[in-house]
C-alpha cells in the first residue's frame, strides 16, 4: 500500500539524522513535561479549580496532549502546507495522480512526536486509574470517541489553518490563536473561563466535545444535560465538514492564483 | 501529424501586492497595501504536434512558468480553453497528470535523505506502474542515464549533474506522453549538459513523447529542436522555426581587424565601428548589405596597414539577444 | 565598529516590519491568551489574594507578560541557526566582526522590533479592561524607573541566556530541538508558564538561585509591587551579575564552538 511506502521513507529519512530526532522527540518531551509541571504547580497550590481535582484535570491533559500528538504526527503535511507552497512541492504534488490530501498525509510523518503520543497515553491511563468514576460500557465508549473527536476536531484546525496560508503565508501566528490556544486552554475544565471564552470553543470550535463535556459525563458534573454531555463527542465531529469544504476552496484558488 | 497540445485565447491575470519604495516606505506598506493587476499571459495561442521537441523561450518574467504551471495542471487560467491530449489540465485533474511528465529545473521532487531508489520505488506506486512495466523503463533509462551508481545513494550526496539525470529519470518513470522541462540544463557541467541533451533526444526517438522545454541557453534549442515558440510579455511573438530567424541575421557579420601600428581614428566607409583599442579593431556589417572578403581587404588596406583578420557570424546567444532588442523585450 | 552594529540592529527592525500581518495576528493571540490567563488563574485563586499577591497584580503581572513577549522567551536568530546546522557559518568567518557580538545583536534586533511593535497597542487595550481584569498603573513612579532598568537588564539576560542555545547548536546541529529546551527550561524556571508568585513558596525559594526569574518575572513583581523598592534594587543588582555571567560563559562556549569548527572545516 502507498501509505505504508510513505511511512517507511519517513522513518529511513528520519533515522539518516539520529541526534536531531533523538534531540526534538527529547525537547518534546521536555515541553510537555514542563507544561504538566506547571499543572500539577497549581494544583500543589490550590487542591481544585471549580472543584476538579488534579487527576480530573490530569485526563482532559491526556486526551489534549494524545490527540494533539497523533494528529500533528500523521497530518503533519498540512502543519507544513505553507512551507510546501513556498517551496514548490505543492506543484510537484498537484502534478501527480493521486488525491492532494492522501498525498498531504504521506508528504511528512513527524516521528519526534510520537514520545509525546506515548506520554499522553500514560497520562491518561494514570488519570482514568486515580479518576473517581464507576466505569460502565457506555462510560467507555464516551471516553474512546472523545479521543476520536479530539483528532478530528484538531485536524480540522489543520485544514483551516493551512487553507488560510494559501491566502497569505504571513499569518501563520494567528493559528496560533485556535490551534495552541485551544489546546493550552483545554487543560482545565472550560467552564471556569468567561462565558464567552467558552462559547466560542464549544459552538464555534468544539473543543468542549472532546474534553471537558464528555468528562462531565464521566464525572457526573457541571449544569449541561447528561445525554448532551454523551453524545458531544459525535457532534464535535461534524466540525470537520466545513473545514474540509474551505480547504477544498483555497486548494482550487490557489490554482488559479499559484505563488 | 496530430496536434496534442492547443492553446486557445488563454489569459492569465495575477494580483500582486506593490511595494513603495522611499523613506517612508516600510512604514507605509506596513499599514496599507497596494495592489495591481499584472497580465502574465494575454491571449497566448498555440498548438504543438504529437511526438515534437519544442522550446519554449523568452526572458525571465515573460510567462514561461505560468504557461508550464497551466500546462501541467497547477494553475488554472483566468479565460481561455486549453486541451492537451484530450484533457483540459485544470479538470480531471488526477486522469490527466498520468500523461505528463514535469522537471522543474531548481526544484527536486525526489527525496533529500533516502536511497533514489525508494523515491522511484513511491513513485511507481503512486503512477500505479506495473512491475515488469517497471523494470523495462527502469532499465532503459539506467542505460541511457548511467543512473547504476546513482540510485543507492540518498540525493544529498548527488552533484547537481547526477541529481538532474535522477530528475529525469523520475518523471518518465511512468512513460509519459507528454514532458514539461522547466530549464533542465541550468547550472549543469558541459559534459553533463551534451548527456542530458542526448537522453531528451534518444526519449523522444524511442517513445515519441512530446517535449516542451524552456531554457535560457540557446545551444539547447540548437542541439535538440528546430521549433520555438518566443513568448515576451505575455505574449506569442514568433512561432515557427529557429532557422528562420537565424537565416534573417545570416548577412550580419562582426569582422575583427589587427593593425600593424595603433591609429588614432580609424573610419571605414560601409562598416559600422563597434570598438577600437589601439591596433585592434571590431567592425559590423550594415543592414542589408552582403560580406565580400575581398572587397572588404580592398577597402581597408586603402588606408590601413592590417596584420590579421577575422569574420564571425552572430552567435545564437547574439541572436537571442537581438531578437529581444528587436521586440523590446529588454529589462531596463 | 558601532556602526556595524547600528546597521545590523536596522536591518533586523526593517525585517520585522515587512510583517504586518504576523505583527497583528501577534497582538491578537496575546490579547487572546492573556484574557485566557487571568480567567484560569482566577479560578484557581477564588480568594481575592495569595500570600499577598492580589488578582488585580495577577492581572497585570499577565498583561505585562503578554505585552513584553518577544523579551521573555530565549530562542534562537533564524538564520544563524540554519547557517549552523548547514554549515554555511563558514562563510561569516571571513567577515571582519566578532561572531557573538554580532549573534547577540541580531538577536537583540529582532526581539526588540517585535516588541517594539506590539507592545503598545496590548497595554492600551489592557489598561482599559474592567477592574479585575486590567493592566494597572506602576505602585509608583521609583517602581516605574526601577522596572524599566530591571526590564532592559532582564532582555539582555534573555538574549545572553540565548546564545546557549547557538553554542549547542553547533554541537548537536539542530536549532530546533537546542531552542526548545533552552526555551522550555527558561520558560519554567522563569515564571512564564506559571506565575512564580503562584507557585509553592518551596519552589520560588529555589528559582531565586537561578538566573531565569531574572528575565521577566523581577521586573513584573517591581511593577505591581509585589516587590519592595529595597528588594528590588538588591535583585537588580543581582541580575547584573547573572547577566554578567551568562555572557563570559557564552562567549567563551562560542569561542570554543567557533575554534573547533574552523579546525574540521565547517
Amino acid at each position: 500500500m502507498l501509505y505504508k511506502k510513505y511511512i517507511k521513507m519517513h522513518i529511513k529519512s528520519s533515522l539518516e539524522y539520529k541526534t536531531n530526532m533523538f534531540l526534538l522527540s527529547f525537547a518534546q518531551i521536555l515541553v510537555f513535561v514542563a507544561e504538566v509541571l506547571g499543572i500539577w504547580l497549581l494544583f500543589q497550590r490550590f487542591d481544585t479549580v471549580a472543584g476538579w481535582t488534579f487527576y480530573d484535570s490530569l485526563l482532559l491533559v491526556g486526551i489534549v496532549m494524545t490527540t494533539f500528538a497523533v494528529t500533528e504526527t500523521f497530518a503533519r503535511g498540512y502543519d507544513e502546507f505553507p512551507n510546501l507552497i513556498k517551496t514548490g512541492t505543492l506543484d510537484r504534488l498537484l502534478v501527480r495522480p493521486v488525491s492532494i490530501h492522501y498525498q498531504l498525509f504521506g508528504a511528512k510523518i513527524e516521528f519526534s512526536k510520537l514520545g509525546r503520543i506515548i506520554l499522553g497515553i500514560i497520562l491518561s491511563v494514570i488519570a482514568i486509574i486515580n479518576i473517581n468514576v464507576e466505569w460502565n460500557m457506555l462510560k467507555i465508549l464516551v471516553l474512546i470517541s472523545a479521543y476520536v473527536c479530539g483528532c478530528v476536531v484538531i485536524f480540522s484546525l489543520m485544514l483551516v489553518a493551512a487553507g488560510i496560508s494559501v491566502y497569505t503565508i504571513e499569518n501563520l501566528e494567528f493559528i496560533n490563536i485556535i490551534t495552541n490556544g485551544s489546546k493550552e486552554l483545554a487543560y482545565y475544565p472550560l467552564n471556569i473561563y468567561n462565558k464567552w471564552l467558552t462559547r466560542i470553543f464549544t459552538f464555534i470550535i468544539p473543543v468542549a466535545c472532546f474534553n471537558y463535556l464528555p468528562l462531565s459525563f464521566l464525572l457526573g458534573t457541571g449544569s449541561i444535560p447528561m445525554w448532551l454531555c454523551a453524545i458531544s463527542p459525535l457532534l464535535g465531529m461534524l466540525f470537520l465538514i466545513p473545514c474540509l469544504i474551505f480547504f477544498n476552496c483555497s486548494l482550487r484558488r490557489y490554482q488559479g492564483t499559484g505563488t | 501529424m496530430t496536434k496534442i497540445i492547443e492553446f486557445k485565447n488563454i489569459c492569465k491575470e495575477f494580483k500582486i501586492p506593490e511595494k513603495r519604495t522611499g523613506k517612508w516606505s516600510t512604514f507605509l506598506n506596513f499599514f496599507k497595501r497596494k495592489y495591481k493587476i499584472i497580465n502574465a499571459l494575454k491571449n497566448v495561442n498555440f498548438s504543438i504536434d504529437e511526438g515534437d521537441i519544442v522550446g519554449y523561450i523568452g526572458p525571465n518574467g515573460a510567462g514561461k512558468s505560468t504557461t508550464i504551471k497551466i500546462m501541467s495542471g497547477i494553475l488554472t487560467p483566468t479565460t481561455g480553453e486549453c486541451i492537451i491530449d484530450g484533457y483540459t489540465p485544470w479538470k480531471n485533474r488526477k486522469e490527466y497528470v498520468k500523461n505528463i511528465g514535469v522537471v522543474f529545473g531548481q526544484r527536486s521532487q525526489l527525496w533529500w535523505d533516502v536511497p533514489v531508489i525508494d523515491s522511484f520505488e513511491l513513485l511507481k506506486d503512486i503512477y500505479k506502474i506495473k512491475d515488469d512495466e517497471y523494470k523495462d523503463t527502469l532499465k532503459l533509462l539506467n542505460e541511457a542515464l548511467d543512473l547504476e551508481q546513482l540510485l543507492p545513494r540518498p540525493l544529498r550526496q548527488l552533484s547537481l549533474g547526477q541529481k538532474m539525470k535522477c530528475e529525469l529519470a523520475a518523471s518518465l518513470l511512468h512513460r509519459p506522453k507528454i514532458l514539461f522541462l522547466d530549464e533542465p540544463t541550468i547550472g549543469l557541467d558541459a559534459v553533463t549538459k551534451l548527456a542530458v541533451r542526448d537522453f531528451i533526444k534518444y526519449i523522444n526517438k524511442v517513445w515519441h513523447t512530446t517535449i516542451i522545454l524552456t531554457t535560457h541557453d540557446m545551444n539547447d534549442i540548437e542541439a535538440l529542436t528546430n521549433k520555438i515558440i518566443l513568448i515576451g510579455k505575455g505574449q506569442i511573438l514568433y512561432n515557427g522555426s529557429f532557422d528562420t530567424i537565424k537565416n534573417k541575421y545570416a548577412n550580419e557579420k562582426i569582422i575583427q581587424v589587427e593593425f600593424a601600428k595603433p591609429y588614432e581614428k580609424i573610419l571605414l566607409n560601409g562598416y559600422e565601428l563597434i570598438s577600437h583599442d589601439k591596433n585592434v579593431a571590431v567592425f559590423k556589417t550594415k543592414k542589408d548589405t552582403e560580406f565580400h572578403t575581398k572587397a572588404f581587404i580592398n577597402e581597408i588596406s586603402k588606408e590601413y596597414d592590417i596584420i590579421d583578420f577575422s569574420v564571425n557570424s552572430l552567435s545564437v546567444d547574439e541572436i537571442l539577444a537581438r531578437l529581444y532588442k528587436e521586440y523590446e523585450l529588454q529589462e531596463k | 565598529m558601532k556602526n556595524t552594529y547600528v546597521s545590523i540592529f536596522k536591518m533586523e527592525f526593517k525585517g520585522e516590519l515587512q510583517y504586518r500581518a504576523k505583527a497583528i495576528s501577534g497582538i491578537a493571540t496575546q490579547f487572546f491568551w492573556g484574557i485566557m490567563y487571568i480567567c484560569l488563574y482566577m479560578a484557581f485563586m477564588s480568594s481575592d489574594s495569595v500570600d499577598g499577591f492580589t488578582i488585580t497584580q495577577m492581572a497585570s503581572y499577565i498583561w505585562l507578560g503578554q505585552s513584553f513577549f518577544a523579551l521573555r522567551f530565549p530562542g534562537i536568530h533564524k538564520s544563524a541557526g540554519y547557517e549552523i546546522a548547514n554549515g554555511n557559518v563558514c562563510y561569516k568567518f571571513t567577515r571582519p566582526i566578532n561572531l557573538y557580538n554580532q549573534w547577540f545583536t541580531e538577536y537583540l534586533g529582532e526581539k526588540l522590533a517585535s516588541t517594539l511593535l506590539r507592545f503598545l497597542p496590548i497595554i492600551v487595550i489592557a489598561s482599559l479592561l474592567p477592574t479585575n481584569y486590567a493592566l494597572s498603573m506602576p505602585v509608583n513612579f521609583t517602581a516605574f524607573i526601577l522596572f524599566i532598568i530591571s526590564l532592559i537588564i532582564g532582555g539582555l539576560l534573555c538574549v545572553s541566556i540565548s546564545m546557549f542555545s547557538i553554542y549547542l547548536t553547533f554541537v548537536t546541529l539542530s536549532p530546533k530541538g537546542t531552542t526548545t529546551i533552552v526555551a522550555t527550561i527558561a520558560n519554567l524556571l522563569g515564571g512564564a508558564i506559571i506565575p512564580i508568585p503562584l507557585m509553592p513558596s518551596a519552589i520560588q525559594n529555589v528559582l531565586n538561585f537561578l538566573p531565569f526569574r531574572y528575565i521577566s518575572d523581577l521586573p513584573f513583581r517591581i511593577y505591581i509591587g509585589n516587590i519592595s523598592i529595597t528588594h528590588g534594587l538588591i535583585q537588580i543588582g543581582i541580575s547584573l551579575i547573572w547577566l554578567l555571567i551568562t555572557i563570559v560563559i557564552g562567549k567563551l562556549l562560542i569561542k570554543n564552538a567557533l575554534k573547533k569548527t574552523i579546525i574540521q572545516g565547517g
